[in-house]
């Protein structure tokens, strides 16, 4: 919910002024405007940042956030943190803003160059962190005066500027092993902006202010998008279409070898943006594709054109078709399993983002200029994908993604599959299925298309329903040499008639081609002996066909299944031995 | 010259939000409790950008008061 929607011309006006007055009087606009949330700013600094009042008041309206600031007295950093009673321990904040400046630790009267210590800073936000739980953001060091080139600056083995990288680095490695820490990269504003544009020696000689009024703007801008990015979960999918999208024209009038995507412009535009999507991607943002247009136009331009850096595998949802593209949204939506709210729609079309808007309101659609060199500036300054921490989950994604990639490389030394499987040392551990690791299950069944052979969607409560009439399942997870895949596979069956019936078995696309589905069809095999005392049983598998789980169409008969009726039937009375490839762990 | 004396209480009023009507060619810095050192900062910040001026750290720290203000701003504006 945006409180400040009545605010939006406003908000819109005030980007073209660097007026103080002009942010002064929205700021006065902003604090009529009730919340019933305010996040709470403490603001610890070496020089004076209560200037930076109303800027950071309009730069956090604009992306919803309602804040109080406080402003501690500049320049007694450590005495304040030391003092038990200062407001930086109030239990209301949830953010402390630290900002030092590189001259603070530069000593005056000595002559040695003199770096920030970084031990010393360490402690400072240990001794915030002992008191308070409030997130810290701690600026970097920049530069705080013109360059000056008169001495060969660039030339100069020990320059200021290199002592700023050094301890920003330094800097850096010590945020990493705090939780809760992150880093404002002021550095990166006053580069942004130039360092001729950002300082006024007027005010740092007057009032020690570093920062001309561009640079305020700018610094608070940087402090309101790190809040913003701290406080509202990002978006998770970013839609794209194809022609004059990811490449300029139409491939299925031009063909895949004449479409824009090359060195040279216009096609370097494409190629760029393209390349910024990869780093999207590899950052945890899920691409998907939506583009009216025969698929194997589509699937060429990303295959056989080598200008192409984004492949078909890079997109976890690619819907290319005639049919209107919310269809394929919401069909996306309900393949990856994210809310509408979590996408954002990117066409060069007007026409299909104004039918997107009015369809789909949920879905963010951004505004795409005719101009393709501007694509990454828009989705960059829309602010949408910015994350502080990047989420376990995404970690997580990222990580099977290059395990996967070592898995890949790993296999090329091998002539045969059985050789690579059993060098792979996969271990596998079964969970009954209880309420513990349902959500994991319900996920699976959701999500998964391909290795399911019955692609039946029970939710919790049907399972639990189901477990009180007698069927079991289990959840398999597979480890090997090259990391944990997870749980990747489900299987559940229930009692039907004098026989059993394979209700459910599923892999996750990441671990087909392992046999881990003849691992799991004799684990259950063995347990219903193990529960009838080896008993002879039937037991029943039904192949349920869709559009995508044509992989597992034979996957009964290819195993002696015998069709009777709707069913695959086999009887069992022995133990099955499972592939000798797996180790199972309990 | 009415619109150069309007325009300077707004900015006043505006940058130590008090009432226009508590500014006047009379007012001093010691009348206003909200004009203090850092008020000071964003008045000249706002001045500059204002008047399109440049003003000079010794100039900044005598204009405390709406007649030292106006006359350093119209000086320069004469100038150019």
């Amino acid at each position: 919910m945006n409180f400040f929607k009545t605010l939006e011309k406003d908000f819109v006006n005030i980007a073209n002024s660097i007026s103080p007055v002009d942010y002064s009087n929205l700021s006065e606009k902003i604090k009529k405007i009730k919340n019933t949330k305010k996040i709470n700013i403490c603001i610890l600094s070496s020089y004076t940042t209560e200037i930076l009042k109303d800027f950071i008041v309009v730069q956090l309206a604009q992306r919803g956030i309602a804040c109080n600031l406080n402003f501690l007295p500049y320049n007694y950093l450590e005495q304040e943190i030391l003092n038990d009673k200062s407001l930086i321990y109030s239990s209301k904040n949830d953010v402390i803003l630290v900002l030092y400046l590189f001259n603070d630790f530069i000593d005056e009267n000595s002559k040695k160059i003199s770096k920030p210590n970084i031990t010393r800073i360490s402690k400072s936000i240990k001794t915030i962190q002992k008191k308070s739980k409030a997130k810290i953001f701690i600026s970097n060091f920049f530069q705080t005066q013109f360059l000056n080139y008169g001495d060969l600056y660039a030339e100069k083995e020990y320059s200021k500027e290199s002592l700023i990288l050094e301890s920003n680095i330094k800097l850096l490695s010590m945020v990493k092993k705090k939780i809760n820490v992150h880093i404002l990269d002021l550095k990166n504003v006053i580069l942004r902006l130039g360092t001729n544009k950002s300082f006024n020696p007027k005010l740092n000689f007057f009032g020690k202010v570093p920062f001309s009024i561009n640079a305020q703007i700018e610094v608070s801008k940087e402090i309101a998008k790190f809040i913003k990015a701290s406080y509202f979960t990002n978006k998770k999918c970013l839609v794209l279409d194809a022609d004059n999208t990811l490449w300029g024209g139409i491939v299925g009038e031009l063909g895949f070898e004449n479409i824009m995507l090359s060195e040279s412009y216009p096609g370097n535009t494409f190629k760029n943006f393209q390349n910024y999507l990869l780093n999207l991607h590899q950052r945890g943002i899920i691409l998907a594709l939506a583009s009216k247009n025969n698929f194997d136009d589509v699937k060429d331009a990303l295959s056989k054109n080598d200008d192409s850096i984004l492949k078909l595998n890079h997109f976890s949802s690619v819907k290319v078709n005639w049919d209107e593209k919310f269809i394929n949204l919401q069909k996306i939506s309900h393949e990856l399993n994210i809310g509408l709210d979590s996408m954002v729609f990117f066409d060069d079309s007007p026409f299909e983002r104004e039918l997107i808007k009015k369809k789909l309101p949920e879905v963010t659609v951004l505004d795409v200029p005719n101009d393709s060199s501007k694509y990454v500036n828009i989705i960059e300054n829309s602010e949408l994908f910015d994350s502080l921490i990047i989420s376990a989950e995404d970690k997580k994604r990222n990580k099977l993604y290059s395990q996967e990639k070592k898995r890949k490389k790993f296999k090329e030394n091998f002539k045969d599959m059985n050789g690579f499987l059993s060098n792979l040392k996969m271990k596998v551990k079964f969970y009954n299925i209880d309420k513990g690791n349902l959500q994991r299950v319900v996920q699976l069944l959701s999500k998964t298309n391909q290795f399911n052979l019955t692609t039946k969607r029970h939710s919790e409560s049907d399972l639990i329903k189901m477990f009180k009439n007698g069927s079991f399942g289990y959840s398999m997870r597979l480890s090997d040499c090259f990391g944990d895949n997870g749980i990747v596979g489900v299987i559940i069956i229930s009692p039907f008639k004098n026989s059993w019936y394979v209700d459910t078995l599923l892999l996750s696309c990441r671990v087909i081609g392992r046999k881990v589905e003849d691992l799991m069809l004799s684990f259950i095999i063995n347990k219903i002996l193990e529960k009838n005392n080896s008993t002879k049983f039937n037991l029943l598998g039904e192949y349920i066909k869709t559009t995508k789980n044509q992989l597992v169409a034979d996957f009964y008969k290819s195993r002696g299944f015998k069709k009777e009726h709707k069913f695959w039937k086999k009887s069992f009375s022995t133990p099955v031995l499972p592939p000798n490839l797996f180790k199972i762990t309990k | 010259m009415k619109n150069f004396e309007k325009k300077l209480i707004k900015i006043l009023s505006q940058v130590l939000k008090v009432k226009e009507s508590k500014i006047n060619k009379k007012t001093n810095h010691n009348d206003i409790e909200s004009w203090d050192s850092l008020q000071q900062l964003n008045l000249i910040s706002a001045l500059e950008v204002e008047f399109d001026i440049e003003i000079s750290v010794e100039e900044a720290s005598e204009m405390l008061s709406y007649k030292i203000i106006s006359q350093i701003i119209k000086e320069k504006r004469k100038n150019d």
